[in-house]
This record gives structure tokens, sequence and C-alpha cells, in this order.
């Protein structure tokens, strides 16, 4: 009789656990932005490169060379406005589907909130997780209010831009260029964690942790730098990459756990 | 059936029939937004290209402060310039539509256009001007031969835009009247006509003609709208078709 008795609580105790671990594990399905960092750096590259070609080739009197590349570049700049507002769905949409193919179709479910418009980090991330089904995370109705992170992005582009324009003109060193970013990449990685708190992994505020330690240690003179170009690609791109990967192994483990206790003869039983 | 052979009926059947057409040229023809539009283009345009200016002048002259500030203008400059592109300029340009057009109440043509992608020519277009403008400044292209070169572009893509507005019922015949004139403008360039601007107003060289010449194109179609909308008045008003009534 006791042991039936430890056994219906224990079954509670697992049936209670199972939201907790969804909830983990919906939260932490970050492969989408993973996905989205790859592709801005691969982007940043190209664009560097062929910047430097250009300038290169003409200091050189490589007219040829310039031309050539000049055009290759304008072609990438506009390919690269076409991606961000258009192709980014139907792009994704076919590396996911190659990536995942192996794990069958599920319908991802609806969030409550964000209405009709799906924007393209909702498509890529119900194709990334196709084989798994949906998974709501908390109350999400707060993501239709567009106004705070826009105006917060924008604000965002405005910091660095004066900052391009104010090294440029000489007024800010290029070693601290990454230290001066961190006074506004901060708060906002810090703004947009917490905007996305019911829906967003936890191991998102790591990226900007990460970006403020990697300034501190910059401006006490621990010498980390990596030249001029690198010392703000790595640590932006770098860290991001850290944090939404730690995210990822999270949702693996979630849902381990998940399945486990799905799986548990106790549930089943009561089943 | 046989037409009426009385005169009053016979022009009140004609007037009748002289309404749609004369509502559909009207409704067309409402081009004052446009012309707002070229209007904030302009000085947008004015403003960018003069705070550069005192940017790099400033900065040249050792007036370190005024270059830091007048960057940092830029710069806000810049990112609202950005957010009226992407998200602000609709509902301020509808509020002015509307407002233009308050006293005249509202009119419709053929389908009503719903919200499309951008037409793959306008990235062609973008690639095409980035090819110019850093051609130019490569010095692959003499400045001399800015405007005909960007005619090559300019006109197909405004006949185009123009083509597919009206396939959908909308967009004035007078916009054509834009990449008309920004074409002889480039023809009488390259045939050694004075249509130039010389020194250090050679930068307008390809501003003034484009928001110029659709400036005129717009206001030509907002007037001939003033004429159709009188005309529609006055058909409404004729006591053939009080009578009828």
């Amino acid at each position: 009789m006791k042991r039936s008795a430890d056994s219906a609580q224990e079954a509670d105790d697992r049936v209670r656990e199972i939201p907790k671990w969804a909830r983990r594990y919906a939260q932490n399905r970050t492969l989408p932005v993973v996905a989205m960092l790859v592709i801005g750096a691969a982007a940043f590259c190209v664009f560097g490169g062929l910047g430097l070609l250009t300038g290169w080739a003409y200091v050189e009197d490589r007219r040829v060379l310039a031309a050539a590349s000049m055009l290759v570049l304008c072609g990438f700049t506009v390919w690269w406005l076409w991606f961000s507002f258009i192709g980014v769905v139907r792009i994704m949409r076919g590396i996911t589907e190659r990536l995942y193919q192996g794990e069958g179709g599920a319908v991802a479910g609806a969030c409550a909130g964000i209405g009709e418009h799906k924007g393209p980090l909702r498509s890529i991330t119900e194709r990334l997780y196709r084989g798994e089904g949906g998974a709501v995370a908390g109350a999400c109705a707060g993501i239709g209010e567009y106004k705070g992170p826009l105006l917060a992005a924008f604000l965002l582009q405005f910091c660095v831009l004066a900052s391009i324009g104010l090294g440029l003109l000489g007024f800010l060193p290029i070693r601290y260029m990454q230290p001066v970013s961190a006074l506004y990449a901060v708060p906002f990685l810090c703004y947009l964690g917490l905007k996305l708190r019911p829906v967003g992994s936890p191991f998102m505020f790591l990226w900007p942790g990460l970006y403020a330690i990697h300034a501190v240690l910059v401006v006490t003179g621990v010498p980390i730098g990596m030249g001029p170009m690198l010392d703000m690609v790595v640590p932006t791109f770098g860290y991001g990459l850290v944090a939404m990967l730690s995210g990822h192994i999270y949702s693996r483990v979630a849902l381990r756990r998940l399945r486990r206790l799905a799986a548990s003869p106790e549930l089943s039983d009561g089943g | 059936m046989a037409r009426d052979t009385n005169p009053p009926v016979r022009k009140a059947e004609d007037d009748l029939r002289e309404i749609p057409k004369w509502a559909r040229r009207y409704a067309q023809n409402r081009t004052l937004p446009v012309v707002v539009l070229l209007l904030i283009f302009a000085a947008g345009c004015a403003v960018l290209g003069g705070l550069s200016y005192l940017s790099v002048w400033a900065d040249m002259a050792g007036q370190r402060f005024l270059a830091a500030a007048s960057m940092v203008v830029l710069s806000g400059f810049a990112i609202w310039w950005l957010w009226f592109c992407l998200v602000g300029g609709r509902p301020i340009m509808r509020r002015v539509a509307e407002r233009s057009y308050q006293g005249d109440g509202s009119v419709s043509v053929g389908a009503c256009a719903r919200r499309t992608r951008p037409p793959l020519g306008v990235f062609d277009l973008m690639f095409i001007v980035l090819v110019s403008v850093v051609a130019g400044l490569l010095a692959f292209l003499p400045m001399s031969v800015t405007q005909p070169m960007s005619a090559l572009y300019v006109v197909p893509f405004f006949c185009y835009l123009g083509m597919r507005l009206r396939r959908v019922g909308v967009g004035s015949p007078f916009m054509f009247l834009w990449p008309a004139l920004y074409g002889i403008h480039a023809i009488l360039d390259v045939a050694g006509v004075p249509v130039r601007f010389w020194g250090d107003l050679r930068a307008l060289d390809v501003g003034v003609p484009l928001v110029g010449y659709g400036l005129i194109a717009a206001l030509a179609g907002h007037i001939y709208g003033r004429v159709a909308l009188r005309r529609l008045r006055m058909l409404a008003a004729s006591p053939e078709l009080s009578d009828g009534e």
C-alpha cells in the first residue's frame, strides 16, 4: 500500500516536471540565431575582403581587377539587401530542410499574440525544429509590441554609425573601438534579452556578459587584441555563437530529460 | 435597344457615360503625395550632403569640435532617414495624402493594390546606381557623363515603374513625362547644350534633373487632376442629369 502511494507521488512529481522541462526546451531552441550569426559573419568577411581587394587593386593601379572586384562588391551588396528583405526565409528554409530532413515533419505551435505576421526568424525556427513538433514557452503576447525593440535597434544603429564616423575622424583610437562599442552593445543586448525573456533563452545573457568582460580586459591592458578588423568581429559573432550554442546544448539536455519523463513507467502506468 | 433621339435625353446619357471616365482620370492624377515625397527626398539629400560636406571641411580645417558635432548630427540624421524610409514614411505619406485631398473625398481606381514585395527591378536599379557611384569614385567614369550615363538606367526604370502602376489601374500617365524629360536632358547634354552645372555645383548634375523633372511631371498630373475634378463636378451638376433623377 505504502509502495503504491510512493509510486503515485513519484508519478505526480514527474508530471509536474514535464511543463518545467518543456518550457526550458522551448526557450533554448537557439539554432536559428546560430544560423543567422554564421551567415552574418560570412557576409561581413565577404564585404571586408572585396572592399580590401578593390582598394588594394586601385592603389596598385590594377584597373581591370579594381573594376571587376568593384562590380562583384556592388552585386554582393545588392544581393545582401535582397537576402535581408526577401530571400532570407526561402534560403534558410532550403538549408534547414536539408539539415533536418531525417526527422520528418511536424506542425509547430502558433504563438498567441504574434498575429498574422510571420517573420523570417519564426519561419526558420519552425523549419529547424519541425521534427520535434511545436513548443510554446510561456505567454508571448508582448512580442506584438514591436515599438520598443525597433526604437532600440535604431538607437543602436545610430551609436554604431556615430562611433564609426568618430573613429574615421580620429576621435576614437581603433584599439578602443571594442570597449566603446560595449557601452551601447551591452545595454542593447541586455534589453533585448529582457524583452524576449518569456520566450528567449536565458543563455542569451552570456552574450553581453562575455562582450563586457572582453571590453574590461582590453581597457585594463590584457593583450587580447587580434588586429583592427577582428577586434570587433570576433567578440561580436564569437560570443554570440558561444551563447547560442550553449542554449542549443541545454535544449538537447532538456529534450532528453523530457523524453525520459514522458516514457517513464510510472507515467505509462498512470496513463 | 435603339438610341434615344431626344437631344436632352441623349445628352444626359452621354454625360452619364462621361462620369466614370473623368472619375478615373481624376483618381489617377492625385499626384500631390508624389510632389511632397520628392520635396522630402530633395530636402533629405540636401541635409545629408550638407552635413557630410561640413564634417569633412571642419576636419580638414582642424576644427575638431565642429567635425565631431556634425558627424554625430549626420549619424542621427542618417538613422532618422533610414527610419523614415523603412518604418515612419508610410503613415506620414498616408496622412499627407489624406490632408491634401480631404476636401475632395476618397476615390479608388481598379483593383485595390495589395501589399507586395518590391519588384526585382528595384534591386537591379540599386545595383546599377551603386556601380555607377563607385565607378565615379574610382574615376572610371568622368563626372561630366554622370547624368547621361544615369539616364541609361533611370529612363527604362521609370518607364517600367509607370507601366507597372498603369497595369494595376493607378499611376498618372503624366508620370511618363519624368523619364522623357530626363532622357531629353541627357541627349542635350551629350549634344553639347550647356545644361550642366559647373564647379562645386557639379554634384547637382543628377539631383536637380531627377527631382526637378519629377516635380514637373507630378505637378502636371495634379493640375490635370484638378481639371478632371472640375469636369466631374460639372457633369454631376448638369441640369440634364438632375432632371433625370
